[in-house]
């Protein structure tokens, strides 16, 4: 099969309802060398990536096993698969020639998934036998395992430059003293606070290909951190960790080791043909050590494709580096001199009504900060209408008033008229997004109500913070009365923050043991039990086990067949396992999770790892509540109306969308916008990406990026909801410059 | 305040509820086409889901669809130590671990070793045998494997954890063959394999209930890989064997292959259809407890779901299906 035919088959396809316009057909007709393709919102750009693939797959007659495949999650990646493996069954059925590729030997995964697949696959000797840990486990270990954590002044002191000279990481609201920390504090900021911020600032360290010997060269605070991070890089690899950062730092060692030589030039078999091609999707979010694992990847035979948008990049708190695509160009034409870049704009929208296409294009356009040099590719062409799309309605509308209730009851009526009047047949056709879907007056709480009032199924998974639900508390109370049932340990710990919300969680349980007997019987035995064992002997059980126990038993067992409860409930036992799973500071082959009693006679379980559980695991709940908002939302269901925040959004299609609140100042990007220059000057010199914005301009770009993402989600109408102070003192959701160059082109309603 | 001021829409609670809205005619034009959206396709593993599920829904619903965590992973540890090692003296015999043991079968030294490397690394990630002796005895097993079955196996390994794959119409379903083996003494060339899997247990006994479910359900695993296996390689393999390592442990010693150690599955289209069919029947339950949000254990508890997953199941104690106490340490 050549490219034409290919073309042409792929255009025949039953249920492929559009043909190839003339700049997708030049992704998948480009032939050897880097590519860069920018896609616009609904241009198709996953598709074209997929058809490459395809191609290199049946017309070039690539190995499978040499094409290497990347994207931003999981859910993005099976998508991927399955795609190819659609195409393929359809061209196998018209051309039995090649059935015999066998697809399923590309590797397509999330960076971080490759990277760990790649070197167990290849026996790295610096990667053997090696557990990943997920955000949440690598914070635990910190805190179990570095003296900058400790709660003793002689341990953690000599740290205290860290939090003075990177207070932006360490400031704000502290939970568990219920005060503020700042640089004048007279007190460290508290351990979950430190935990947390170091591990920002590690990752970033590992993520920015920043050089530690230029850090030790530089202030004392500088110094410190590095000592401090050196130090957790061996506690960690002497423990068989290895967090998400680090994976990739070995990766990209593995790559540069002799190693990595099979893997890379392979041996001319089918099973190791090495790597010939790199295609990355969502190539916006990508950091700098990815970018060198790229080119490295890429670099026998530069065929490297990138795809992305510079425009919907929204993941720079988890240390993506728009920058990367943006000058993509440069660094192929500075790396791989001789080999010529083709990028390629895919600008055509198949997606949105053409009003919607305009308005989401000169939205972007009407902010001085987007004009600046290097804060979007270079020549960006407008996007064009692709759809048929069209009509007398007003395709994207604003609604403001000042009271939220009143807000959402116009949202719910307009809903139920496009509903009754057969304009929508299912509910999901109708999508509300927010910058956060917590069941709070300021958020989505006033929606959520007005929709139980109208009888309208909703789905908002993430409303209420996990430790508000009372059956949540009820369990965690339960297990703390078996655990420390005497408080002893919990009156011992300093942070009032915990010990109210541990309060408060034995409180929930007794409320339930008190009007079931035989439950607060069965939790007193319980506890009597471990009392009567021995010192310094095993319980029996590990800390899992007691909460299985605890919720096996009536009523409690009711939960776990209540599958929205049992969900919640799955969490904790997830948290309640990435403790257990931490190996503890004292033997590396002890976990976190295994019980054992005092050396003191009838004192229950080992007071030292009570007040640990406190601090670390407790504390972390405590303070932050776990809410993963950010995390991407499997499938919703149709029949209900989807709650979600713009970037769970991202990637996904809705053919009417209201968005609430067009103002937004997110934290996080400024906190990550400040790493990225604090960083900056201890980079290593193969890092060539510019960074020339100051802080405040990189976080007011990455909020207009997330508008953008939001806006461009509309298929017939997008309809902005908005609360009048938010127009006044007009929200980057408005547009810039004047609020009213953009809002020319929105109806108000 | 807001409410009142805002004039001659408030009515009660909020001014637009129950409003016949003006902005809403505006949209009377709109048509929208009704494409429908579609999900993902789910994955199916033929062995952590449908095998999984069949065994107990209950169980599966809480790991898989709620995402409980088992409290000791020790129930992986004798599955996943096999595995790991045994494609460790694979390796070792075909060179990929170094050329200097190419063409030689690893000694017992050897596996000591393998399974010290693999063993350590378990319990840095804190899968644990249940008891010491589980570890020795597991180690001996896979000695006695490594000296019965290296040195006519081994020589005939021609791909270890081959991944299978088929795009079923509302899912995909996937599955890994252990270890491919071409056939002893074939006349038929290079396309004359025979699909190997290795099971920890002891051969179930079909005298019992589970016993019988049990082995029509590996029965059917191989039935289904070889279908796959077709797809991917274009022929279909000659037999699928499953091997039993649970039969080669004991104090005593076993020099040669016992009679239960191997179960051979004669392989036909006819019954492959039927396993794949019965397979699409188990996704379909899948779904309909997923749309009811209904994980029930098997009424029959431990005659559907066997004794070694239930004793071994987190919340036996709160299953209507079987009887278990509350446990107190």
């Amino acid at each position: 099969m050549n490219v034409d035919e290919l073309i042409e088959a792929l255009e025949k396809m039953p249920d492929r309802n559009y043909k190839l316009d003339s700049n997708q057909e030049k992704v998948i007709k480009h032939g050897n060398g880097p590519l860069w393709v920018i896609a616009g919102p609904g241009s198709g750009k996953t598709d074209s990536i997929v058809l490459r693939c395809i191609r290199l797959l049946v017309v070039d007659n690539v190995q499978p096993a040499s094409i290497i495949m990347t994207t931003f999650t999981e859910k993005a990646a099976r998508n991927l698969k399955n795609r190819i493996s659609e195409y393929m069954t359809y061209l196998v059925s018209i051309d039995p020639s090649i059935k015999d590729v066998d697809y399923n030997r590309v590797r397509i995964d999330t960076l971080h998934g490759l990277c760990n697949d790649i070197m167990q696959e290849f026996r790295y000797t610096e990667y053997q036998n090696y557990t990943l840990l997920d955000d949440i486990e690598q914070r635990l270990f910190i805190m179990e395992h570095l003296e900058a954590l400790s709660l003793d002044k002689s341990k953690f002191q000599k740290y205290n430059k860290i939090w003075e000279g990177f207070p932006a990481v360490f400031e704000g609201f502290d939970y568990l003293t219920k005060g503020r920390w700042k640089p004048t504090s007279d007190h460290p900021p508290n351990t979950h606070i430190r935990a947390k911020g170091l591990s920002m600032l590690f990752n970033r360290m590992v993520e920015d290909l920043v050089d530690i010997d230029s850090m030790k060269n530089d202030d004392e605070s500088a110094k410190i951190l590095a000592i401090a991070y050196e130090e957790y890089k061996s506690k960690l690899f002497s423990n068989y960790r290895c967090d998400f950062a680090n994976v990739q730092e070995k990766f990209l060692n593995f790559l540069k080791s002799p190693e990595s030589s099979l893997f890379l030039n392979g041996d001319g078999t089918l099973e190791y043909p090495g790597i010939t091609q790199v295609l990355v999707d969502e190539y916006q979010d990508t950091n700098p050590i990815q970018e060198e694992i790229y080119f490295r990847l890429a670099d026998n035979k530069k065929n490297l494709c990138v795809v992305g948008d510079d425009d919907q990049a929204l993941y720079r708190f988890r240390g993506g580096t728009v920058e990367c695509m943006v000058n993509f160009g440069n660094q192929c034409n500075t790396r791989w001199p001789t080999s010529k870049v083709e990028n390629v704009f895919l600008s055509t929208n198949y997606r949105s009504n053409p009003g919607i296409i305009s308005f989401y294009d000169s939205y972007i356009n009407s902010f001085d900060e987007m004009k600046l040099p290097g804060a979007r590719v270079a020549d960006k062409p407008s996007l064009s209408p692709g759809s048929s799309i069209g009509g007398t309605y007003p395709p994207v509308a604003i609604h403001r008033d000042q009271d939220p209730k009143n807000i959402a009851h116009f949202f719910t009526e307009m809903i139920k008229g496009f509903k009754e009047s057969n304009i929508i047949t299912d509910w999901s056709e109708c999508v509300l997004l927010l910058q956060s879907t917590l069941r709070t007056t300021t958020k989505a709480g006033p929606f959520m109500d007005a929709m139980d009032e109208e009888n309208i199924p909703y789905y908002n998974p993430r409303a209420r913070g996990l430790l508000e639900d009372k059956t949540i508390q009820t369990i965690l109370g339960g297990l703390l009365e078996i655990i420390d049932p005497d408080s002893r340990a919990q009156n011992a710990i300093r942070y009032p923050t915990i010990k109210d919300a541990c309060t408060k969680w034995r409180n929930q349980f007794n409320v339930m043991a008190n009007s079931n007997k035989n439950l607060g019987d069965y939790v007193k035995k319980y506890a009597e039990s471990i009392l009567r064992k021995g010192p310094k002997t095993s319980v029996g059980v590990n800390l899992l086990e007691v909460f299985y126990d605890l919720l096996n038993y009536p009523p409690l067992s009711e939960w776990i067949d209540d599958v929205e409860t049992s969900q919640k409930l799955g969490t904790v036992c997830n948290i309640l396992d990435s403790y257990s799973n931490v190996p503890t500071s004292s033997n590396r082959e002890n976990m976190l999770g295994s019980l054992y009693t005092s050396s003191q006679p009838n004192a229950g379980i080992s007071f030292t790892w009570r007040k640990s559980f406190y601090y670390s695991l407790l504390g972390l709940l405590a303070s932050e509540g776990l809410n993963e908002s950010e995390d991407e939302i499997e499938n919703f269901p149709k029949g209900k109306v989807p709650i979600m925040t713009i970037h769970q959004s991202k990637g996904l299609e809705f053919p009417i969308v209201f968005v609430y609140g067009l103002s937004n100042s997110r934290k996080k990007d400024d906190t990550s916008a400040y790493l990225e220059s604090v960083f900056d000057r201890y980079k290593s010199k193969i890092v060539m990406t510019p960074n020339k914005f100051t802080d405040e301009q990189r976080g007011k770009q990455d909020t207009i990026r997330l508008f953008y993402v939001a806006y461009s989600r509309a298929q017939y109408a997008l309809i902005l909801l908005a609360k009048n102070s938010e127009y006044t003192k007009p929200g980057i959701g408005f547009g810039g410059n004047s609020k009213w160059t953009v809002f020319k082109g929105a109806k108000q309603i | 305040m807001g409410v009142i001021a805002n004039g001659p829409f408030s009515k009660g609670l909020s001014k637009y509820k129950g409003e016949k809205m003006k902005a809403f005619e505006e949209y009377k034009d709109m048509h929208i086409e009704h494409s429908g959206r579609t999900d993902i396709k789910r994955r199916y593993s033929v062995t952590s889901d449908i095998l999984s599920y069949r065994r107990c829904p209950r169980l599966y619903g809480v790991q898989a669809e709620m995402g409980f965590s088992p409290a000791q992973p020790s129930q992986m540890y004798v599955g996943s130590v096999i595995h790991q090692v045994l494609d460790r003296a694979h390796r070792h015999y075909s060179g990929k671990l170094g050329e200097k043991y190419h063409n030689n079968i690893p000694s017992d030294d050897d596996i000591a070793k393998y399974f010290n490397d693999v063993d350590q690394a378990m319990k840095a990630h804190g899968i644990r045998p249940f008891n010491k002796g589980l570890s020795a005895y597991v180690l001996e097993t896979l000695q006695r494997f490594n000296r019965i079955e290296g040195p006519t196996l081994y020589p005939r390994v021609k791909d270890t954890e081959h991944r299978l794959q088929s795009d079923r119409k509302y899912y995909f379903l996937y599955g890994v063959v252990d270890v491919l083996v071409s056939t002893e003494n074939s006349n038929s060339g290079d396309n004359s394999v025979e699909i190997w899997d290795y099971k920890g247990s002891k051969h179930p006994k079909s005298s019992t209930k589970f016993g019988k479910k049990i082995l029509e359900d590996y029965t059917f695993q191989m039935l289904v890989y070889s279908s796959l296996f077709k797809l991917r390689n274009g022929y279909y393999p000659q037999k699928g064997v499953i091997y039993f390592l649970g039969e080669l442990g004991g104090k005593n010693q076993v020099a040669s292959r016992p009679a239960d150690a191997i179960l051979e599955v004669p392989l036909n289209e006819v019954e492959m259809e039927r396993a794949i069919k019965s397979f699409d029947e188990t996704v379909d339950e899948i779904n309909r407890s997923r749309e009811s949000d209904r994980w029930d254990p098997p009424r029959d508890g431990k005659e559907t779901a066997g004794n070694e997953t239930c004793d071994a199941c987190d919340i036996r104690a709160s299953c209507p299906s079987v009887n278990y106490p509350s446990r107190i340490p």
